[in-house]
């Protein structure tokens, strides 16, 4: 006990000694990077995403990673987790998972010479960065294409919950859709789960019966999808590209490649010149989110597609600029301005042509 | 509005059928007397296990075949604790439950999100005849017609023949049906086993019909759900029809009603199957119906030597 106080004493005087409190991470040795999932790699969805950035990095850095599955939202077990890799010398930890916040807080206070990255976190230090992607781009792009290939006008979506970085979802694949094919709405609904196949299914079921001709899925399974595609209706992907399981009626993918972020971090990492930015969202810029091929639409309309994408990536081009109207009329953003970051972390609301409560 | 009320008639069958099939699985058990907590992890055996035979090329009969005969592996040693060995069904129960779970999430890794042919409806030509309305709720897969047809069966075997008076003897008095020469322990472990298949088609039927596929922890709960509608359909199978008819048309409602985007809000259309449950109780407590149906000798072990 005396010795890590000592330790943490000449931590803190080696802080001091550089005279910066934001400063860049000193690693307490080699990069050792070290992963920790919420679900299973297999899931075929977020855990999944998070591990082929695991093997990129492996790729890259020419080492082992080790990681472990299946830890819950509970911060004890997800700090006895984190020490465990701590005391068998990694220094880096990743992991994905907005429940881990507090644990990555309280581990990288008391580990200041290790980098903490999680993913969809929503706390930061010194030397934890919580960063997420901007789905709503890949969204918005998914929205077009599922504009062009509708015939009913009707979309429809199945989510998790309805919370912000969720709604946004929504709200920018209706903003997409109607951009490319006005009049088309947005049917939504909640599983209240991030994973239950069974309810999915039926919920994409019963959008169909009432006319949608495009499921678009949210969620980390392909189910959803599955009924669309024995029912002859166009499906839109999430997470990993699904074509494989649906190969008729696959308009395309919101993809995350969280490695094209995760392997120059810890490039920075190892030469020491790494600094947290907090909580930032990557987009399509950095490779983070992208949209799998467009298939099954007119060349035309990829184009189209296409040209919004490069628009986006210039930064000339966003969804959330004006005019931007709730359900019950309210201007969300009038014609000229533009939703900031922040807002989007507080949206409550869903924009006019989205059919489905949010509370 | 009809068209929604066709829709909500006509998946309110398969939602109800799972349910079904493991609430009978566990009348079964419970009317010799010994409760199955472990129904969660035997649906999830069945339901993985199914999985993988349909993925490598086993047709829909092998799967259900397979699944059930894992689920009945994992329910014959649920069986040899709490029968053979007489160790608290509870405990032994939830053990059972826990390792299904475990290992169905092993066996599984490296089978998940991978869609499955699993079982379609009948030919819908078979039904062209009949009204569009009764078409639709008489068009299902035939596990789904298998689970209302069996419960029928089950019903009438448990309360209408003389090996079914015998096991509702075995759960009532152990003792008394010992001295009336009816093997306790043979009917329990035949009970237990019976009971197994039904759970394990239950899991069957949510991967290869509900999902069409497998993740890790699928079965979600519904388990649980059937322990409960076993008290809820006061021990009868017929009963059980009733109450797995109310639960699943709450929840074939549900995404009837999110998918129509109408203004409901979320909270309450989740909250709908546990509001029908409390009416069903209410109802079934104002008029008294079959009051103790609870078979006196449930989770009791039997011994002969021990004193009562």
């Amino acid at each position: 006990m005396k010795l890590k106080n000592l330790a943490a004493c000449a931590s803190f005087l080696a802080i001091c000694a550089t005279g910066v409190a934001h400063a860049q991470v000193k690693l307490s040795g080699k990069p050792k990077i070290a992963f920790i999932f919420f679900g299973t790699t297999n899931d075929g969805g977020w855990a999944d995403a998070q591990n082929a950035a695991r093997l990129s990095l492996m790729k890259a850095y020419d080492q082992r990673i080790p990681f472990v599955e299946n830890v819950p939202e509970v911060t004890e077990k997800v700090e006895q987790a984190i020490d465990l890799f701590i005391n068998h010398g990694d220094n880096i930890i990743i992991a994905g998972s907005y429940g881990y916040s507090d644990a990555f807080t309280a581990e990288a206070k008391a580990h200041p010479n290790s980098a903490f990255i999680n993913i969809a976190g929503i706390s930061s230090a010194p030397n934890l960065e919580s960063f997420y992607a901007k789905t709503y781009q890949g969204w918005y792009l998914a929205g077009m294409a599922a504009g062009y290939a509708t015939k009913t006008k009707t979309l429809g979506m199945i989510e998790a919950f309805p919370i912000p970085n969720v709604l946004w979802d929504v709200n920018s694949f209706a903003l997409g859709a109607e951009a490319a094919n006005p009049g088309t709405v947005v049917k939504v609904a909640y599983i209240n789960a991030w994973s239950d196949p069974v309810k999915e299914a039926q919920i994409s079921a019963a959008m169909i019966g009432q006319g949608a001709d495009v499921i678009a899925t949210d969620m980390d399974t392909d189910a959803a999808l599955l009924v669309a595609e024995k029912a002859g209706k166009y499906s839109v992907g999430y997470q990993v590209n699904m074509a494989k399981s649906v190969p008729n009626g696959i308009l395309t993918s919101v993809i995350f490649h969280w490695g094209k972020k995760l392997v120059p971090m810890v490039k920075e990492m190892a030469s020491g010149t790494w600094k947290s930015s907090g909580t930032p969202l990557y987009g399509m810029k950095s490779g983070v989110v992208v949209d799998a091929p467009f298939e099954h639409i007119p060349a035309a309309d990829i184009s189209k597609i296409e040209a919004v994408k490069a628009k986006m990536i210039a930064g000339t081009f966003s969804p959330w600029m004006g005019p931007i109207v709730d359900q019950s009329g309210k201007v969300e953003a009038a014609t000229g301005t533009r939703i900031s970051q922040d807002d989007l972390w507080n949206m409550d609301y869903l924009v006019a042509n989205v059919k489905g409560s949010m509370k | 509005m009809s068209e929604l009320l066709s829709a909500w008639a006509a998946t309110t069958p398969a939602f109800a059928a799972p349910f079904l099939l493991a609430t009978i699985g566990l009348i079964i058990n419970e009317r010799a007397g010994v409760m199955n907590l472990g129904v969660e992890g035997i649906m999830a055996i069945a339901a993985v296990v199914a999985v993988i035979i349909n993925l490598s090329g086993g047709d829909v009969a092998l799967a259900i075949i397979g699944g059930v005969g894992a689920g009945v592996a994992l329910t014959a040693l649920f069986g040899f604790m709490a029968v053979v060995l007489r160790v608290e069904q509870v405990l032994a129960g939830l053990v059972t439950f826990a390792l299904g779970i475990g290992v169905s999430g092993y066996l599984g890794d490296g089978f998940q999100n991978q869609p499955v042919a699993g079982i379609s409806p009948l030919p819908a030509a078979w039904f062209a005849r009949l009204p569009t309305f009764a078409a639709g709720i008489l068009d299902q897969d035939f596990l789904t017609w298998f689970a209302f047809i069996a419960a029928v069966i089950v019903w009438f075997v448990l309360t209408r023949t003389g090996p079914g008076l015998r096991l509702r003897a075995v759960g009532e008095d152990a003792p008394a049906a010992d001295a009336a020469g009816v093997p306790v322990m043979a009917y329990r472990m035949g009970a237990v086993l019976t009971g197994g298949v039904f759970c394990a088609l239950a899991g069957c039927h949510l991967s290869l019909i509900g999902a069409h596929l497998w993740v890790d922890g699928m079965v979600a709960g519904r388990g649980w759900i059937a322990v409960a509608m076993v008290t809820l359909s006061r021990w009868s199978a017929l009963r059980a029809i009733a109450a797995a008819l109310l639960f699943g048309a709450v929840e074939a409602l549900v995404p009837q009603l999110l998918s129509s985007g109408m203004n409901v809000p979320v909270y309450f259309i989740e909250m709908s199957p546990y509001l029908a449950t409390l009416a069903y109780l209410l109802i079934a407590g104002l008029f008294q119906t079959g009051a103790d149906a609870r078979p006196a000798d449930l989770t009791r072990p039997y011994l002969r030597e021990e004193r009562r």
